[in-house]
């Protein structure tokens, strides 16, 4: 096998993919959804007759002057002489509440079918209103009012039986958070690339060009540049969000969805991130030489799905048991799967964002996966070997069947 | 010199090559020639390492064939097939490179060939708009671009037409004359006389004939005579040895059983001194393959 022929198979694949509509299509897809959802929500917003609402209050001059002047509060504030006036506007709808005292008790009268007035943010304004005006009938100075109203700080630790770390929840929803994204990412990734190269070598079988690359090169090279090419094509795709991420960086730093992005990624740590994105890659990396193996069985284009559909069931058991783990820290059917290769993608960084793994697990399971990757390409590569060029008029499941005998009988490669 | 000795192949226990020879040098051509389930293609698989022979090997100058040696053989599979999408230089590219050609060669090589094979069409046209005669050009550019050392064409005539076959002939002649070793099988034996030097005969993977081609054909003797005289048919079949009368154009198609018995049809026809033709030769390979293989059917 010679790497210069490699390169050039690798290099053939990548080039003639990145041209397709197909791969485009699955660069742009989820800039599409994020821009379709961006749009939806842009004419919700501007579709709703978002007034501000009118708020009376009753007699209580002072009280009226201050929520007037609070800034983070956005109503309109009226003066109401009594409660029967206000009453009476409310079902008039001049008001869209009206707020009353009595025995220093308030009350926020709210029109059904007027602006809602925030709660929150009446009791916040109120809670100051009063502390002001207690303060300044305890004659106390602008620093001690200060000091009594600074809130105490909070910073939280979890102690778990896996050791301590620091972010507390906010890291730990974080790397579930990261997780489950990583989740649908990943299964999305699998799907389109393993059936990306499964039409790879179909074409070329059925077209019986197989042969005409088969008699210059051998069939390690064009499964491995096969596998290279579309690896390369992965990881170009990759980097292409990475860019557009920055692009979206530098010329729109306050863009809504980026800023969260950010703030979920700050919660996360690095020693979680890379051993979820090794995991993900190997796995990836063991779709492709399983899916190639599969697709060297394929007679025809039309076989094409049939032997894909395997690969994205498999991946998607992984991706929906993501789902079933919070809160079962301990169910040993979860634990075991999650360092079973082919699964353990999705199930073991959910388990290690969830605190349930540790990073030694993490790594046991990614041996396994490494493992894995190997048997499968040499053996896969003798399967592929036997399978590329014959021609069975029989079904597949019995191409796969005979091709599991050869797996373990030695054959010349 | 490309040797092959005591291939086998058996698929099962069905025999699809058995105990095949042949060696093959330096511009020369090798026929082989059989029926539909000879075992052609199953041979050149194994040539070609796709398939593992059961017994027997494969050499090139005594050794076994290298990856490095790969890349100097030239194979235009039985059933042909292009990237549809490509366009015909990057088709054509691509397989030059994969047999270590320089990039930069390939394409002002393609533009000869392209000139010279009369292909309609630019290099930059993508290969499903060409029509099927030049399909079939630019497949041969791809197979024998890189000036192959050793040849391997699997059923080349086979759904040319008389422009494409001629030119495919002309190549191989070209690529022989160059010192290529070349291999090529054909289902029936018109138009590979006179192109090789060696023929194999497959049936049911059996060899039944195999050597220089001159030398194949007179080794059956000159038992045929090809006849324009007066002489009846009756009198011509009472001479002992006369297989069979066969009308031919202007004459007749004689067949002896030995080709001894051609003086006393000589002396038959020439008994008032003269005779208008008279021709006394070997079968012709397509006769002697009828009758060895084809005949040897049943
Ligand atoms: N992969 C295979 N499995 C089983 N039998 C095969 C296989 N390939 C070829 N054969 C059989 O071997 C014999 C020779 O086939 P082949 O070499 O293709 O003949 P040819 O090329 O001369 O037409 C045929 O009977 C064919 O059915
Ligand atoms: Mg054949």
């Amino acid at each position: 096998m010679t790497a210069k022929q490699l390169m050039l198979v690798a290099r053939q694949t990548y080039k003639t993919r990145i041209k397709s509509v197909g791969f485009w299509s699955l660069v742009l897809a989820p800039m599409l959804i994020l821009l379709v959802i961006a749009g939806i929500s842009f004419i919700i917003t501007a579709t709703q007759s978002h007034k501000t609402p009118v708020v009376g209050v009753v007699n209580e001059p002072a009280l009226a002057t201050y929520l007037k002047k609070d800034d983070a509060f956005d109503i309109k504030v009226k003066n109401v002489t009594d409660e029967k006036q206000a009453k009476r506007e409310l079902t008039k709808g001049k008001l869209d509440a009206y707020l009353a005292t009595a025995n220093q008790k308030y009350e926020l009268v709210n029109s059904a079918d007027g602006q809602s007035v925030s709660e929150t943010k009446m009791k916040a304004s109120l809670n100051t209103y009063t502390m002001l005006a207690k303060a300044s009938a305890m004659k106390l100075s602008p620093t001690e009012l200060q000091t009594l109203m600074t809130p105490p700080t909070l910073t939280t630790k979890v102690q778990s039986d896996k050791g301590e770390t620091r972010g507390g929840a906010a890291a730990d929803t974080a790397n579930y958070a990261l997780a489950s994204a990583l989740g649908i990412l990943i299964f999305v990734f699998l799907t389109s690339y393993v059936s990306m190269i499964a039409q790879e070598i179909a074409n070329e079988k059925s077209s019986r060009i197989m042969e005409i690359l088969l008699s210059a090169t051998s069939p390690a090279v064009q499964f491995f540049g096969k596998l290279t090419g579309i690896a390369l094509l992965a990881i170009t795709h990759a980097a292409l969000y990475v860019v557009a991420g920055l692009v979206v960086n530098v010329f729109a730093p306050h863009y809504k969805y980026l800023k969260m992005v950010k703030s979920l990624l700050a919660g996360v740590d690095m020693g979680f991130a890379i051993m979820s994105l090794l995991l993900a890659l190997v796995a990836i990396f063991m779709y492709m030489v399983l899916t190639a193996i599969l697709a060297a069985m394929v007679n025809d284009q039309s076989q094409v799905q049939q032997a894909v559909a395997p690969m994205t069931y498999v991946a998607m058991i992984g991706y929906v048991l993501t789902f079933t783990l919070s809160g079962q820290p301990h169910n040993t059917f979860l634990n075991v799967l999650s360092f079973v290769p082919f699964i353990s993608q999705t199930l073991m960084p959910a388990r290690l964002g969830l605190q349930y793994a540790t990073m030694g697990d993490a790594a046991i399971a990614l041996v396994l996966e490494l493992i894995v990757l190997i048997f499968l390409s040499r053996f896969g590569l003798r399967v592929y070997k036997r399978n590329v060029l014959t021609y069975s008029d029989g079904n597949i499941t019995k191409a796969a069947l005979s091709s599991l005998k050869g797996l373990f009988v030695k054959t010349k490669d | 010199m490309i040797e092959l000795t005591h291939l086998n192949k058996q698929f099962g226990d069905k025999i699809a090559v058995q105990d095949m020879n042949m060696r093959l040098n330096p511009g020369e051509v090798m026929g082989l020639i059989g029926q539909n389930g000879a075992g052609k293609t199953t041979t050149f698989r194994m040539i070609l390492d796709f398939i593992e022979p059961t017994s027997g090997a494969v050499t090139w100058d005594g050794h076994a064939i290298t990856a490095t040696d790969k890349q100097r053989i030239g194979f235009l599979p039985e059933e042909r097939g292009l990237y549809q999408k490509l366009t015909i230089e990057e088709q054509v590219m691509y397989f030059a490179e994969l047999h270590g050609m320089k990039r930069s060669d390939a394409k002002s090589a393609l533009v000869d060939w392209m000139k010279r094979l009369d292909v309609v069409g630019k290099p930059s046209d993508k290969v499903q708009k060409l029509s099927k005669g030049n399909a079939q050009k630019v497949q041969l550019i791809a197979t024998v671009i890189f000036e192959p050392d050793f040849l391997i064409l699997d059923e080349p005539f086979t759904g040319l037409d008389p422009v494409n076959t001629e030119l495919m002939m002309q190549e191989i002649m070209r690529l022989k004359h160059e010192g290529a070793m070349i291999i090529f099988s054909s289902h029936n034996m018109s138009g590979v006389e006179k192109l090789s030097d060696q023929l194999t005969m497959l049936r049911h993977g059996e060899t039944v004939l195999h050597g220089d081609t001159n030398a194949i054909r007179e080794s059956f003797g000159r038992t045929e005579i090809y006849l324009e005289s007066p002489a009846t048919d009756a009198e011509l079949r009472e001479i002992a040895g006369v297989k069979s009368i066969t009308p031919q154009g202007p004459g007749r198609h004689l067949q002896l059983t030995d080709a001894a018995v051609g003086r006393e049809v000589f002396q038959l026809v020439a008994q008032d001194g003269y005779v208008p033709v008279f021709a006394q030769q070997p079968p012709t390979l397509d006769e002697i393959f009828r009758r060895e293989v084809q005949g040897g059917q049943a």
